[in-house]
């Protein structure tokens, strides 16, 4: 080898050595051997699969050859096939991201952080950082999008309070691996937002599109004055299209969103709203509705978005409020998170999660019902639109959990301390 | 539960730190680098015993780790977004040299095959002989001379990794 190549090779090794850094001993053998035990588990749940496709397959041949020139009817199954259930093919997120509080004792503030945890055991596997450099950073929200990859929105702001100005707020996109842990957050392109505070956000589940509801960071926004506006991003681009909600003028119902999402194909933004005048007479008005903006990248105004639902009549004319509203990836259902009586859940103290048809029939769908609630605090959906997450509160306490074929299964940590979920 | 065989645990405590900084040099990510040093132990786990008696562990667990990483980097969900820069600037003091070096040499492998990647991190930075880079990339040690000479071309050619070799001359 010449000298040049040699001494090539030795700087480069340097610098190699420097870029690797002092990584933390986080691979352990306890970890591995999990890892063992899972593998085998999968191989032999798909050698037992594989073992009832080949008898399937051979009782059909068998069928064929014994009854030549008669048509088979139906598939041929052996009497194994309905008891098979492949692991980690239920469907449930594996992981779920939390963001919680961090009680200390008296003399400083309370910490925030959000973090990835393991749906089936609880335990906290990643802490979610953003990556800028300042003391008051806050980490949240969050969307998620398909092969658990997420969107984070990371809001600098002057102090940890939430009347704090914000500096600047900023998309990233993070992917939890098959193990829990977090890759690195990389900026979204089209989503640096300035000094706005960004109050929720949605995504299309192959993360193509992006959608936030922002406010003016500059001064602590008056949320019940203040006109939000919905920003949609196109990742790919970084294309942005704006829509203003309107001001706050007499004689106007405006129609301010509450909460977003987005269909599969990014075609459709629907949101939640609860019209409002604010000064007399206004020409419509009513209840709470389920709003669509076709198109969303094109921009305009929010209250030219078309109307979905009304859900007056869509939960029966009761005292509901809506709380969360999330679209079905096809955009066939609207799933609410619902506070009081409703036909089917007559307790004025209650907490529902109702499907109802885009389409507007009036038909309802309980896919949980909780009788005696006393707060509620949160409710988000996968990216497949069939899975949920719901934060409640019963007189013992409060409640964090996934809904599952209508029970609230709690979810770790200690529910005092959870702000919201998302998976 | 799997019984653990002889000597695994002592290698995964000795050896876990120097495999994830490899891991981290192939994939540039330290959450991706930690998944892929745990996924080659777990394939090794099985083998161990047969490993420890035909062959050098450490050789055969990279051998697994590039082979896994090469694996997920072809698959379409992973495939690498266009994004605008990392907005991390250089912070005060010989941090700032570090986060640069780190950004620069990252930011070049980046730009290489994952071959070529491959090839330069056993090579260079695992002084591994070419013959061992070639037993732990199952080809010719001809192929493996080829592509290392085109991924220092291609390095040659990165302005920020040249400044930065040239500073350490200077």
């Amino acid at each position: 080898m010449s000298q040049d190549l040699a001494d090539l090779e030795a700087k480069l090794r340097t610098l190699m050595d420097i870029a690797a850094g002092e990584p933390p001993s986080r691979v352990t053998v306890n970890a591995v051997r999990r890892g063992v035990v899972r593998r085998r588990r999968a191989a032999s749940a798909l050698g037992v699969a594989a073992l009832v496709l080949a008898g399937g397959v051979a009782a059909a041949v068998a069928t064929q050859r014994a009854e030549p020139g008669q048509r088979s009817v139906g598939p041929a199954t052996s009497g194994h096939s309905r008891s098979v259930t492949l692991p980690g093919h239920s469907g449930v997120p594996r992981y779920y991201i939390v963001r919680s509080v961090i009680p200390n004792n008296g003399s400083t503030p309370n910490r925030e952080e959000t973090t990835v945890r393991a749906t089936f055991t609880g335990s906290a596997l990643a802490r979610i950082r953003c990556p800028m450099s300042a003391p008051y950073v806050v980490s949240w929200p969050v969307a998620p999008a398909a092969n658990q990859n997420f969107f984070l929105v990371c809001q600098r702001a002057t102090g940890p309070a939430s009347y704090d100005k914000v500096l600047e707020s900023r998309i990233f996109e993070f992917h939890v691996t098959r193990s829990g842990r977090v890759t690195r957050a990389l900026p979204v392109r089209g989503g640096e937002l300035g000094r706005l505070l960004v109050h929720s956000i949605a995504a299309t589940p192959d993360g193509s599109e992006v959608a936030v509801i922002a406010y003016p960071g500059t001064h602590p926004p008056d949320l019940h004055r203040t006109p939000p506006d919905v920003i949609v991003i196109d990742t790919r681009t970084g294309a942005r299209a704006i829509w203003q909600g309107a001001p706050p003028m007499s004689s106007r119902t405006v129609y301010w969103p509450q909460d977003i999402s987005l269909t599969a194909d990014g075609q459709r933004l629907v949101f939640l709203t609860a019209p409002q005048c604010f000064q007399e007479p206004c020409t419509t008005s009513g209840g709470q509705q389920m709003r669509v903006i076709m198109n969303p990248a094109s921009g305009g105004q929010l209250n030219s978005a078309g109307l979905l639902i009304p859900l007056d009549p869509a939960l029966g004319r009761s005292s509901a409020a809506a709380m969360a509203a999330v679209i079905s990836p096809d955009g066939s259902t609207v799933t609410l998170a619902v506070t009081g009586a409703l036909p089917g859940n007559p307790s004025p103290a209650s907490v529902s999660v109702v499907q109802i048809p885009a389409s507007g029939q009036r038909r309802l769908h309980f896919v949980y019902r909780l009788p005696q609630a006393d707060s509620y605090s949160y409710f988000t959906a996968d990216p497949s639109g069939s899975h949920f997450l719901l934060g409640t509160g019963t007189p013992s306490g409060p409640l964090d959990g996934r809904i599952d074929n209508g029970r609230l299964i709690p979810l770790r940590p200690d529910p005092v301390r959870v702000q919201a979920m998302v998976w | 539960m799997s019984e653990e065989p002889e000597g695994f645990a002592q290698f995964v405590e000795a050896r876990e730190r120097a495999l994830q900084r490899t891991a981290w040099l192939l994939t540039g990510d330290h959450g991706l680098a930690e998944d892929l040093v745990q996924t080659a132990l777990v394939r090794t786990w099985p083998r161990w015993d047969r490993i420890r008696r035909h062959d050098d562990p450490e050789v055969y667990v990279r051998r697994v780790m590039v082979n896994t990483w090469a694996t997920w980097s072809r698959r379409k969900w992973r495939g690498e977004r266009a994004t605008q820069a990392m907005p991390e600037g250089p912070a005060p003091g010989d941090v700032a040299a570090e986060v640069a070096v780190r950004m620069a040499i990252r930011s070049a492998l980046e730009s290489l095959t994952s071959r070529q990647r491959a090839v330069l991190v056993l090579r260079v930075f695992d002084d591994l002989s070419e013959v061992q880079v070639a037993h732990v990339l199952d080809c010719a040690v001809g192929t493996v001379k080829s592509t290392m000479s085109q991924a220092l071309a291609k390095l040659r050619s990165d302005a920020r990794v040249t400044e930065l070799m040239e500073a350490d001359t200077r």
